[in-house]
């Protein structure tokens, strides 16, 4: 073979293998990852919305009180019989699975009654999930103006 | 370069060529890693890593004190339905009848905690007290303290007292409305670093 071809494969050969050798260096890089396994702890009320208002009951404020565990209602209900249904919902954002231990009403208004449904001591709300239940409030005496509920309640989870 | 000297030079070079082929195929072949990563349930020792909760070794953590005047020793109770709430009962007769728990909030867990103010609740009635630091049921008057402190790291503890006290503006004294019972409950967050 010519001198010049020999020349121009040798060329090519070393230009093949720096490359090559630029990509076996990206390629030998190490590979690391970490995975954080800390637990967390983080159950808390996500969020309070209104799923209905019966014969004139209005929502006034529904609040979630700054532990993130406490709420309260606050709503009018003037005719008798006349409701406010809430929705909770309850979201475990940490990494440990929550049961529910306690939940507690606490009320000031002796005209009105509450009741809730599909939550009951011993629900699990596994980590990276959500719990919905309600809470109803009523008007359980006669007409009354300006009769606003006053219903304040508590959640308590402990480690499943 | 001699001719001679080229053919070996691209000899080598071809062999060098072949060898990085065959490495650079083995690296570039799929990395499949398979891995499970599971969140232990508990901690060293077997323990919750979230354990929050009252003493509830604390039955008798009460003094009662009678009013001057009184005939009639005030009775007081402190049970635990769960880790988190208490109930109490206070049974007092006159004016200057008291009693004063005490709760103690242990951190058994294995993550430090923030704790919030404790609340009372009254669960068969109304609390009639406008004042929102106090609760009133039947004749007696409720107010829960400040909290000893709100940070509960692990192994830690805090105390906080609820004191029932005969409401003086009672009118109608009988022996059913001499007695309440309320909950006492709190809630705790994983404290931030």
């Amino acid at each position: 073979m010519e001198n010049t071809h020999k020349s121009s494969i040798i060329i090519i050969l070393l230009s093949v293998i720096f490359v090559m050798t630029i990509g076996y260096a990206s390629l030998t890089e190490a590979i690391s990852f970490t995975k954080d396994k800390t637990p967390s702890w983080n159950v808390h009320i996500k969020e309070i919305s209104i799923q209905n208002q019966i014969n004139s009951g209005q929502n006034i404020i529904a609040t979630v009180q700054d532990d993130n565990l406490s709420a309260n209602f606050k709503a009018k209900l003037e005719n008798k019989n006349s409701s406010v249904t809430y929705n909770v919902t309850v979201k475990n954002e940490g990494t440990i699975d929550a049961k529910l231990d306690t939940i507690t009403f606490s009320n000031k208004n002796e005209n009105i009654k509450f009741e809730y449904h599909n939550i009951n001591i011993g629900d699990v709300i596994k980590s990276g999930k959500q719990q919905n239940f309600t809470v109803k409030i009523i008007n359980k005496n006669a007409n009354q103006i300006n009769n606003i509920s006053d219903l304040d309640m508590f959640l308590g989870y402990t480690n499943l | 370069m001699e001719s001679k000297h080229k053919n070996v030079l691209i000899v080598a070079l071809l062999a060098v060529v072949l060898v990085m082929a065959v490495g650079y195929a083995a690296f570039t072949q799929q990395l499949t890693i398979n891995s499970t990563a599971t969140i232990q349930e508990s901690g060293e020792g077997g323990k919750k890593n979230w354990d929050v909760k009252f003493d509830t070794t604390k039955t008798n953590a009460y003094q009662v004190t009678k009013g001057t005047g009184g005939s009639t020793e005030p009775t007081a109770n402190i049970t635990f339905p769960s880790d988190t709430t208490a109930t109490i009962t206070a049974n007092l007769n006159t004016p200057g009848d008291e009693v004063v728990y005490t709760f103690t909030v242990q951190n058994k867990g294995t993550i430090n905690a923030t704790l919030s103010q404790p609340k009372l609740a009254i669960t068969n009635g109304t609390d009639t007290d406008e004042n929102p630091d106090t609760m009133t049921y039947n004749n007696v008057i409720f107010e829960v303290s400040q909290l000893g402190s709100t940070t509960l790291n692990v192994d830690g503890t805090t105390t906080f007292t609820v004191t029932a006290t005969f409401d003086p503006d009672a009118t109608e004294v009988t022996s059913a409305n001499n007695v309440a019972k309320i909950t006492v409950t709190f809630t705790a967050s994983q404290a931030t670093a």
